[in-house]
């Protein structure tokens, strides 16, 4: 068992270690070292100067094949055959159409995903049965998605949450962009059967800070959100507007603008005196019952991080978490299995979660079904052991169709295997969150 | 009215003055400086050819970072699809072996424990405890939770613990 010491002596060993190798560590080749030149007026951008990097990176694909990871226990090996730009499970279906009816309810037909790198960002409408693009949906120039995107039960209505970063100044000695002040706003578009889309309109009122995954109730009337300390107070508090807020659970009600607020200092069965961090929100059938998971810090007789799932009634009128909420599920001492993520099926009766367990040979990725309240799971879907990364999720409004997103790739759940979806590559490389595709 | 977003002559100034930090960054998450320098020149590289792409930002540099961890991804994700073919391959680590050497035993012990935990722990530790950033710092340069991040931290650094304690 690792002690909070331990965990504290870690930290400073490997700040020491790191400081250590970067101090010893040479400068990079500095004859890569050049000046872009200035552009020409009208005409389109070229790297001029840049040939030599250019060159450099030109031979990146054979310095990939010839790199490694420092520690000699890891199997090296090397091909000079060229790779797909997004690789995939071998024998993996690729944008199959859905089967024809069968028992439960049928797949969503559209899911909406995210091109994070371009300017504005885009949402984009995608057919299920072949991933081709239906509709664009561009954000507003300057904002950034932040919250994330979610649908209603209907599957035909998005929300989505932005921040612009043009409203708050950078702070240059806290070495990067202060969160605080940063104006989250809500916006909504909704998909017709053709996959087209309506207008994108905002809703509801601004909120300063960046928002945490957003959660749209069944019937679009509420968002909900997870707004942590961090997500509230940037680094120096720096920007005007700012407002320091503990950690909390916030529903704002899109009709009237209201913004119910419940704090989550300390819940059940987390020690007293200990804070916890909430993570997903997610809405039962009936519109008013949110389930909110929720981690707290490693203790010397505990598991490492240990997580539960509280019901929160939202027709109270705000406060303590506690006081207006009941835990649903928690995480046993000795779990075979980590639980990352965990969302609520809309008849309240399961968890979907997603959940690493560390064995001989190194992580196992799976998303778990656990039943309520008997805390029986099974596992819905195991990512390949070469995945090696956490894989997330969101389901549709149903909670039966689940998409995966497990390293580059995103897919839903059929036979335990997954039928892969295409979705641009900046939304699962930089933000392997959940919010970045939904159905 | 046009942004005030940083121009050319800015972005060398940043290349200038950030590249080493940020090919330190880059070789502390893949374990591999010459990798990092090819992550980190085709970051600038690509930058500069859609520079207009930053007119939104003040200060590139968190930008700069989140794009330096996913051209790393990028890499990583290659490597297991590279080590799916037999051969061998050509050891590259992020230390000179004279380097190396400056370091103490235990030191060597942290680094090598570091890069063998999966690869979005190792970034959120290396920007935590190298790069100095808050939480909210790497939630944004990750694009991810701040909760997200506390756990991913808490248990990055706990399973460090235990692999230092079992070596």
């Amino acid at each position: 068992m690792i002690t909070q010491d331990e965990l504290a002596r870690t930290a400073e060993r490997l700040r020491d270690a790191l400081s250590a190798a970067a101090d010893v560590m040479g400068e990079p080749d500095a004859a890569a070292v050049s000046t872009p030149v200035p552009q020409r007026p009208g005409r389109p951008r070229r790297a001029r100067a840049w040939l030599i990097p250019l060159a450099a990176a030109a031979c990146v694909v054979a310095v990939i094949a010839a790199s490694v990871l420092l520690t000699a226990n890891l199997a090296r090996t090397s091909s000079p055959a060229s790779q797909p730009a997004h690789p995939r499970s071998p024998g993996s279906p690729v944008c199959q159409p859905p089967p024809a009816a069968g028992p439960g309810t049928a797949l969503p037909r559209f899911y909406v995903t995210t091109d994070v790198a371009a300017r504005p960002i885009q949402l984009q409408v995608r057919r299920t049965s072949d991933c081709a693009i239906t509709a664009v949906v561009p954000l507003p120039a300057g904002w950034l998605l932040t919250g994330g995107i979610s649908a209603t039960a209907s599957d035909r209505t998005f929300f989505a949450a932005a921040f612009s970063a043009r409203r708050c100044p950078v702070q240059a000695g806290a070495g990067g962009i202060s969160s605080a002040a940063h104006e989250t706003r809500f916006f909504r578009f909704a998909v017709n059967d053709q996959g087209r889309a309506g207008r994108l309109t905002v809703v509801g009122p601004p909120v300063s800070g960046i928002v945490g995954p957003i959660a749209a109730s069944p019937d679009g009337s509420r968002i909900a959100f997870n707004a942590a300390n961090g997500n509230f107070v940037g680094p120096g508090n720096a920007c005007a507007g700012g407002e320091a807020e503990g950690a909390a659970i916030r529903v704002i009600d899109l009709a009237t603008g209201k913004i119910r607020t419940w704090q989550t200092p300390e819940m059940p069965p987390a020690p007293a005196g200990t804070s916890v961090t909430p993570h997903e929100v997610s809405w039962m059938a009936d519109g008013r019952t949110l389930a909110v998971s929720y981690v707290w810090p490693p203790s010397p007789s505990g598991p490492q991080l240990s997580m539960a799932v509280a019901a929160l009634d939202t027709t109270s009128a705000g406060g303590s978490l506690q006081a207006h909420s009941h835990v649903l599920w928690s995480q046993p001492q000795k779990y075979v299995f980590s639980v990352q993520e965990a969302l609520i099926s809309p008849d309240g009766k399961s968890l979907t979660a997603a959940a690493t367990q560390q064995t001989a040979h190194g992580y196992r990725n799976a998303l778990l079904r656990i039943a309520l309240p008997s805390g029986r799971y099974h596992v819905l879907y195991e990512s390949p052991a070469e995945t090696n990364s956490t894989s997330t999720f969101t389901q549709d409004g149903s909670g039966q169709h689940v998409i995966v997103v497990s390293g580059s790739q995103a897919g839903w759940i059929r036979a335990g295997k997954l039928v892969l979806l295409r979705a641009p590559g900046s939304a699962l490389e930089s933000f392997p969150a959940i919010t970045t595709i939904a159905w | 009215m046009k942004p005030s977003g940083f121009s050319a002559e800015s972005l060398a100034e940043v290349f200038r003055c950030r590249r080493s930090e940020l090919v330190r960054l880059g070789a502390f998450i893949l374990g591999d400086r010459s990798a990092a320098e090819d992550v980190v020149q085709d970051v600038f590289l690509r930058v500069h050819q859609r520079g207009d792409r930053l007119a939104d930002l003040d200060d590139p540099l968190p930008y700069l970072r989140g794009a330096v961890v996913n051209g790393c991804r990028s890499v990583l994700r290659r490597r297991r699809l590279i080590r799916r073919h037999a051969g061998k391959d050509q050891p590259c680590p992020p230390l000179s072996a004279e380097e190396a050497m400056l370091l103490s035993e235990d030191r060597r012990q942290v680094l090598a424990a570091l890069a063998r935990l999966p690869a979005r722990r190792r970034e959120v530790l290396v920007l935590r405890y190298y790069a100095g950033l808050s939480e909210a710092e790497i939630a944004v340069t990750l694009g991810i939770s701040t909760g997200t991040v506390k756990s991913t931290a808490a248990r990055g650094l706990a399973a460090l613990a235990r692999a230092l304690k079992e070596s």
